[in-house]
């Protein structure tokens, strides 16, 4: 299916308002380099699309037990599916039966000109507040086709936006900022060893990134995003070391996000665990 | 974790805040908060009086002589404190009743009434004997409501009435006509500010000594008209003369050296106006509010009279003061609210329980509009539009209903303004788009200066008051009947074996969506095509039966014509008239469903289907699961949009090639009040999953729950299912319910301006807002007492939670509430 015009999403978020400027389409795209922790998007991660269950949404009523991939599905007390991920091999058949949508696949392709539709069908909206269209993730810049979509998207005159986690070619991040009017970077922690600990990655690669763009691109609109996350980076040191870096880049606005646990109950719907839950959290406030 | 954000007036109801930090107003509203109102007879009573002493006499002069007897004989009342005077019953909230309209069944109602499950009234038990032995006798025979029941051809009627002993509604091709004599209407009432009604005498007696006795039409016609006016007009003087004596006797008695002076200038100024011209803003306001009250008096206007562009005509008079020092910004907001105290206290009663239905939590929407544009197209908003506003967010009450008309040339602080009110979560004000509504009225014949001036009146339609001459009720048509009929090939489950609609055969023997498809058009066809038959009868019948001396006065048309505003067609006059779609959610998803679900995927069959709907879905889970997951309305999706487009289309098409017939606009329109609610109760379950008998969809918004994709795809929805190149439509009711996380702080503020004027641009008509925590419902729902003063947006209309049915207010908690992301 994929081919070169196409992008892997997993949605399309219309009326977005915390995501740049105005009223805005968020395209969350599929794929991140990065496994942090926290992370609240878990359905973001892996690449290709795969299969996720809702239990809540299912109604027992044992359609997908019926169907040729049944060896990866049994049926709990209450009556309810309880899936095997790995075992899962038929998932698009069961997805298919399934009335109640509980049993879906998330993430989807998407040809370029199809997406640009639906993001121009909010054309209204962007005009008063300088909306547009903002590329997440995952990673957006994990997929080549992400650039050549934000081009397109500058030659329609749209307001273009991107939330990025840095850890990315930097030739192609330096390629799609000349297509973008607004850009969130996140820098998570500068402390290397912590970063690969949460994260799966260190901080100096992106923090090059940040510097190179910063360079390349002087008077862009940035915005360095850093999700504070109790016992990772929440102390006064670990924020002050940010700050420090970001002294560099006297432009750059500074957004401190605070963390939630929203995002949970999907890694469970994954087949996976949270990460952090084995972790000692001190409690939010 | 982020913390729960709530609305003002949801932080003002966990907090048991007072509205209005203890004001005039707030003082005045204890009388009328949640007290249960009562019937006051009177205006029955001395109508039923007069018309027994005036039988024979043309109508209009008829019915200036029983406004002159209530003048006369009315009880005369005025409210501790109040600065405002002017009432048409017993202190505290009350109603009044008009039984020329429904009078035959004055004693099945009011027996009903106090037990009521939407909006009941008290009566006293010697009330109810006057009203059963002196009132109801009388008008047994004569009404209206009689009349139009015996008049319609059979096969109209057994889809307008049951065949009880009051006709009560089917809801199916319902009638509107007889539980209110006017459409929703507004006055000219410049002309009383600026002129009054002295001048109404001085015109009028010009024209009678001027009228020639040898030509019939001047003494058969004329005469009576001009008489009819000099009466009224007279009453209402003396009526306000009336409360300028009591004012009097009450300052003679009153120690309170404040109030006493109060008193002596409601005297003062009750002696001038309305019959001579105001002069001071409050002035300006009391003669306003005599006439808007002796309007009421006069007839049942749908919804109430409307207040017109009250920042508009009030403004020479508070700008002039504010000139020479004569009045502050905070007075005028006390005047105002002391107005709508008044507002509060008078309860549109419905005797029927289907008005009662339509119009729960004692709607009325005596629509005050403020914004938009000046005759000569330039910006209207001015120092009163804010005060207006600012009284809203101030003093939140849900009388009167405000309508913000928005344009392109809307000034920020306008709209910010606006937003903020919005923000403030009881509802108000709903948005009224001048770039839909005024190149519609200029299409349908009017003059720009005209079209810039349209005032809002009532729920949602606009009224040009020197222009607009159509006062007839239109029909409201329950479409998911339709498509019920479509299933059961011209049957109702409900109903039985009773051949209700047309016999489009057997579905199962349907081998394409678009036989589907057809089928359903012939049905729609068939109850518009009725709808138009009530229509033509209601427009005869009205002219017979009732008149309107005060409104007619106050319309340059009539006055010039010499015709009383009831009749059917007024020279020079615009006729804009209307009729329902109610359902229109429904039946998109529910087409939807079937061409997805049936036909293209082949999930199962019709007589599946038909199986799972006749047992309401249980036992069929699945494919009520199947039926909810399908294309729907409201998410900015072409496969259930086309569907909506098309039978927006159909219906629009009929109205464009039969209305003609009329020479009246008659307009397809989305507007329900609240009678998706009974409407709803009628229809068995449907194939969008709806459980039989539960609450439609609303006006032109989305099934509740189906609306997944967010705000902006509900109006792109709008949007793409309206005919644009037809010009017989009208209002679009939109709901939105959003959290109001969606819009906290001053970014929110922002971002709802955006929203509102993307919804501006797409030329949608209208727009309302519910801005709550559905979780704040719900607790309203188990702890009434605790969110007595929470307010709701419905229909047009904000109302008291606790005063709707458990059904309304489970549609409410229904409606997607929209988070920002």
């Amino acid at each position: 299916m994929a081919d070169t015009d196409h992008l892997r999403i997993f949605n399309v978020q219309k009326y977005s308002l915390h995501d740049g400027s105005g009223i805005r389409t968020v395209v969350f795209l599929k794929g991140c380099p990065l496994r942090c922790k926290w992370c609240s998007n878990p359905e973001s991660q892996q690449e290709e699309p795969e299969l996720i269950y809702r239990r809540a949404k299912c109604i027992g009523c044992e359609k997908c037990g019926l169907c040729k991939g049944k060896s990866g599905i049994s049926f709990d007390a209450e009556g309810k599916a309880r899936v095997e991920f790995d075992a899962a091999e038929e998932k698009l058949e069961w997805t298919k039966i399934c009335p109640t949508e509980a049993l879906s696949i998330e993430g989807r392709y998407i040809s370029i000109a199809d997406l640009l539709e639906i993001v121009e069908r909010d054309s209204f909206f962007y005009r008063s507040g300088n909306g547009g269209v903002t590329v997440s993730g995952g990673e957006p810049l994990m997929q080549e086709n992400t650039v050549k979509f934000l081009k397109i998207a500058k030659e329609h005159y749209l307001n273009t936006a991107i939330e990025t986690c840095g850890a990315v070619n930097r030739e192609r991040l330096l390629t799609a900022a000349q297509y973008l009017d607004q850009i969130f970077f996140d820098i998570k922690s500068v402390d290397d060893g912590k970063h690969r600990l949460y994260t799966g990655v260190t901080s100096k690669p992106i923090r090059e990134n940040l510097k190179a763009l910063y360079e390349a691109y002087p008077g862009k609109n940035i915005t360095v995003r850093t999700p504070v996350i109790p016992g990772f980076n929440d102390t006064e040191r670990e924020l002050r070391a940010i700050e420090k870096f970001l002294s560099e880049f006297p432009d750059i606005k500074w957004e401190k996000m605070k963390y939630h646990t929203y995002g949970v109950g999907k890694y469970e719907m994954l087949g996976r665990s949270y990460p952090l839950a084995n972790m000692e959290l001190r409690a939010a406030e | 974790m982020a913390g729960k954000v709530y609305s003002a007036q949801e932080r003002r109801v966990l907090n048991k805040e007072k509205a209005g930090n203890g004001n005039r107003a707030a003082l005045l509203i204890g009388n009328v908060r949640g007290i249960k109102p009562q019937i006051d007879i009177e205006r029955g009573l001395y109508f039923t009086e007069s018309f027994k002493e005036t039988e024979g006499q043309p109508l209009i002069v008829r019915w200036a002589k029983a406004l002159r007897k209530y003048a006369e004989k009315s009880t005369i009342s005025i409210e501790d404190g109040q600065l405002i005077v002017g009432r048409a019953g017993k202190a505290g909230r009350y109603g009044i009743l008009y039984p020329e309209l429904d009078g035959d069944t004055l004693g099945i109602n009011i027996e009903k009434l106090p037990g009521r499950s939407t909006s009941p009234f008290d009566i006293s038990a010697e009330d109810a004997d006057i009203v059963k032995r002196e009132i109801e006798t009388y008008w047994k025979g004569k009404t209206y409501h009689e009349e139009l029941a015996k008049s319609l051809p059979e096969d109209t009627r057994k889809l307008t009435y049951n065949l009880d002993e009051e006709s009560s509604s089917r809801f199916i091709v319902n009638e509107t006509s007889s539980f209110r004599s006017s459409i929703q209407w507004v006055h000219d009432y410049e002309i009383v500010l600026q002129k009054g009604f002295n001048w109404i005498i001085k015109d009028s007696r010009e024209k009678l000594e001027s009228l020639d006795e040898d030509s019939a039409f001047d003494t058969m016609e004329k005469k009576p008209f001009l008489e009819a006016l000099i009466i009224t007009s007279e009453a209402v003087i003396l009526w306000a003369n009336r409360y300028a004596d009591e004012a009097e006797r009450l300052a003679s008695e009153e120690h309170d050296p404040e109030r006493k002076a109060e008193l002596l200038e409601i005297a003062r100024i009750s002696r001038k106006v309305p019959g001579e011209p105001a002069e001071s803003f409050y002035e300006a306001v009391k003669s306003q509010w005599f006439t808007q009250m002796f309007s009421r008096i006069e007839q049942k206007t749908g919804t109430i009279i409307s207040n017109g562009r009250m920042d508009q005509y009030l403004y020479p008079f508070y700008k002039n003061d504010l000139e020479k020092g004569q009045i502050t910004p905070d007075r005028a907001q006390e005047l105002l609210e002391c107005v709508w105290v008044e507002m509060a206290a008078f309860v549109d009663l419905y005797l029927s329980e289907t008005g009662g239905a339509f119009n729960e939590g004692y709607a009325h929407w005596e629509a005050v509009t403020i914004g938009g544009q000046t005759p000569d197209g330039q910006d209207a908003a001015n120092d009163l539009t804010y005060i207006i506003l600012k009284s809203k967010r101030d003093f939140p009450l849900n009388y009167p209903d405000l309508a913000a008309r928005v344009h392109l040339g809307s000034p920020k602080r306008y709209l910010y303004e606006v937003a903020e009110t919005v923000k403030d979560g009881t509802g108000f004000p709903k948005i009224i788009n001048d770039e839909e509504v005024i190149p519609l009225l200029l299409s349908k014949g009017a003059e720009f200066e005209e079209a810039y001036d349209y005032a809002v009146s009532g729920c949602a339609e606009c009224r040009m008051p020197n222009r607009d001459t159509y006062t007839s009720p239109g029909a409201y048509i329950n479409f998911a009947a339709a498509l019920e009929m479509t299933l059961y090939n011209g049957r109702m489950l409900k109903y039985g074996d009773e051949l209700l609609g047309l016999e489009t055969g057997d579905p199962s023997d349907f081998e394409s969506f678009d036989e589907f498809l057809e089928a359903y058009l012939k049905q729609q066809k068939n109850f518009i095509r009725h709808a138009f038959r009530q229509q033509y009868l209601i427009n005869q019948l009205r002219a017979r039966h009732f008149a309107s001396p005060l409104g007619s006065s106050l319309s340059k048309l009539c006055r010039e014509s010499f015709t009383d505003l009831h009749q059917e067609h007024i020279p020079g006059g615009i006729d804009l008239g209307y009729f329902e779609f109610i359902g229109y959610g429904t039946v998109i998803d529910s087409l939807s469903a079937i061409k997805k679900l049936v036909f293209e995927e082949k999930r199962f069959s019709i007589s599946e289907l038909i199986e799972a709907l006749k047992n309401n879905f249980e036992g069929y889970e699945i494919i009520r699961h199947l039926l909810l997951n399908a294309p729907s309305y409201g998410n900015d999706d072409s496969y259930a949009d086309e569907i909506g487009l098309r039978l927006d289309k159909e219906a629009g098409d009929f109205a464009r090639k039969y209305g003609k017939e009329f020479d009246v606009h008659i307009d397809l329109r989305y507007v329900p009040f609240t009678s998706h609610v009974p409407f709803g109760k009628v229809v068995s379950a449907t194939p969008n999953g709806r459980k039989a008998y539960t609450p439609l969809s609303d006006g032109s918004s989305a099934s509740q729950g189906a609306d997944l994709n967010g705000p902006t795809a509900i109006l792109n929805s709008n949007f793409r299912t309206k005919n644009r190149s037809n010009n017989y439509r009208a209002a679009r009711l939109l709901n939105i319910k959003l959290s109001p996380g969606c819009v906290e702080g001053p970014a929110g503020t922002e971002k709802l301006v955006q929203f509102i004027e993307g919804f501006r641009d797409l030329k949608l008509w209208h727009v309302q807002f519910n801005v709550i925590n559905t979780e704040t419902m719900r607790k309203a729902q188990e702890n009434p007492e605790e969110y007595r003063d929470l307010l709701v947006r419905i229909a047009g209309y904000s109302a008291y939670f606790t005063e709707l049915s458990k059904d309304l207010q489970d549609d409410l908690i229904a409606r997607t509430e929209q988070f920002a992301i």
